[in-house]
């Protein structure tokens, strides 16, 4: 038992990051307004809420816009229900930005944020648009508790977080692992390294398919496509085709002695590569991925508090699961080479 | 063919035929619906089964090894 013990915790880990990851509500929002164009002139819109509570307290709902400095109050609010309000502004000046943020405060939901909420239309020209009205006053605190942050066009799918990130974290704990033994291997030519050498990396890949599949569904729904031409996706491609030749190579070469040791030179080249493609070339340009152009993986931004609390019992749940399965790979190699060697005497 | 240069070659062709379909804008209504409605949790759904269906064909294929190698074991003793 005391043999399982990492194994069983792995797998609690993934099942609690799991069920926390799904379970916890996403934070009030504001994610969209129809139509979303303010005229020149009377414009009502109509501001959609996710888990907001606007009939609770409806007379301390607080509604502006801001434009650059410059903050627009509305002129006339009405609650319609819990995650509908009806708003009409007036505003006739031109101000320097094309877009409106949109800010909305209630006391249980505390202040919601659509950047860009509305565009612009056929406003007047104003030489001094600097009307700073004060309605933004009086604001309710955010009430807290635990939830996840809800951001405009990820949504829900912000937990994906939780699901995504950590099968990429897990094949280059996996990768590691194949490099350590195929070092090892050419340093003593011992078979069973190269064995776990080459489990390791077919487990690496296992994680890196889910990781490139469950990020083509992710982008289809947030970025609008299964695939974008990213430097992070396209270097993870290629990383992925860089280990595919590993397999490759090492089965058309018949020599069993050779192969190893082909495998080995060629997987510590491969790791380098998977490197650069996967963790250097991505942060030197910016792209859509978040993290890239700068931070590792997730800005501040993308993860908050409550999400690291999750994020990280994931992670580690998940690389545990991933040397878990490369150990089962690994005894059954073990055990095919002993076969062949069997059946070759 | 091998069995990875099997999976290379269906890796690129997917990739391929995923740029085109991007052009092509093959708009499924059913499926937008589905995803983008209630907060896009749909989508989180997808993703876990994703990392299911996957570790499931894994284990599949761990245990046609698996039984191979029964097989081999009975036919040497």
């Amino acid at each position: 038992m005391s043999k399982y013990w990492w194994k069983i915790l792995s797998a609690l880990l993934v099942l609690t990051t799991l069920i926390f990851g799904l379970r916890a509500p996403l934070a009030p929002g504001v994610p969209m307004v129809s139509p979303d164009k303010i005229n020149n002139g009377v414009t009502s819109v109509t501001i959609t809420g996710y888990n907001t509570h606007f009939t609770e307290n409806p007379d301390k709902v607080v509604v502006w816009l801001t434009n650059g400095d410059a903050t627009f109050c509305p002129y006339e609010l009405a609650v319609i229900d819990d995650t509908h309000l009806r708003v009409t502004f007036s505003i006739t000046e031109k101000i320097a930005d094309s877009f409106f943020d949109l800010y909305v405060n209630t006391p249980k939901d505390g202040t919601m944020y659509l950047p860009s909420a509305f565009l612009q239309s056929k406003l007047e020209v104003s030489l001094q648009p600097d009307r700073t009205e004060n309605c933004a006053v009086n604001l309710s605190a955010d009430p807290g508790g635990f939830n996840y942050p809800n951001q405009p066009i990820l949504n829900e799918t912000i937990r994906n977080i939780f699901y995504h990130v950590p099968t990429w974290f897990a094949m280059l704990f996996v990768m590691s692992i194949s490099l350590v033994f195929s070092i090892m291997n050419l340093g003593t030519s011992k078979t069973k390294y190269d064995i776990a050498a080459e489990s390791a990396a077919h487990v690496g890949l296992l994680f890196a398919f889910i990781g490139l599949a469950t990020g083509s569904v992710w982008a289809r729904f947030t970025w609008g496509a299964w695939w974008v031409s990213d430097p992070r996706l396209n270097g993870a491609a290629i990383a992925v085709l860089i280990y595919l030749a590993y397999f490759i190579l090492k089965s058309s070469v018949n020599d069993k002695e050779k192969a190893a040791r082909l495998g080995a030179v060629y997987n510590i080249f491969a790791f380098m590569m998977m490197i650069v493609f996967v963790m250097v070339l991505p942060r030197m340009t910016d792209s859509l991925h978040p993290g890239v152009g700068g931070n590792p993986a997730f800005s501040q931004y993308d993860l908050d508090d409550n999400m690291r609390m999750i994020f990280y019992p994931a992670v580690i749940g998940w690389i545990g699961m991933a040397v878990w399965i490369f150990q089962i790979k690994y005894r059954m190699g073990k055990l095919k080479f002993k076969q062949l060697m069997h059946e070759q005497i | 063919m091998n069995k990875y240069s099997l999976i290379t070659v269906l890796f690129i062709l997917g990739g391929l035929l995923s740029g085109l379909s991007a052009n092509a804008q093959a708009s499924g209504d059913w499926l937008e619906n589905t995803m983008l409605t209630s907060g896009k949790i749909n989508v989180v759904v997808a993703v876990v089964s994703v990392v299911f269906v996957l570790l499931v064909i894994y284990l599949i294929s761990i245990d046609r090894k698996l039984s191979e190698m029964e097989k081999n074991e009975i036919k040497n003793s």
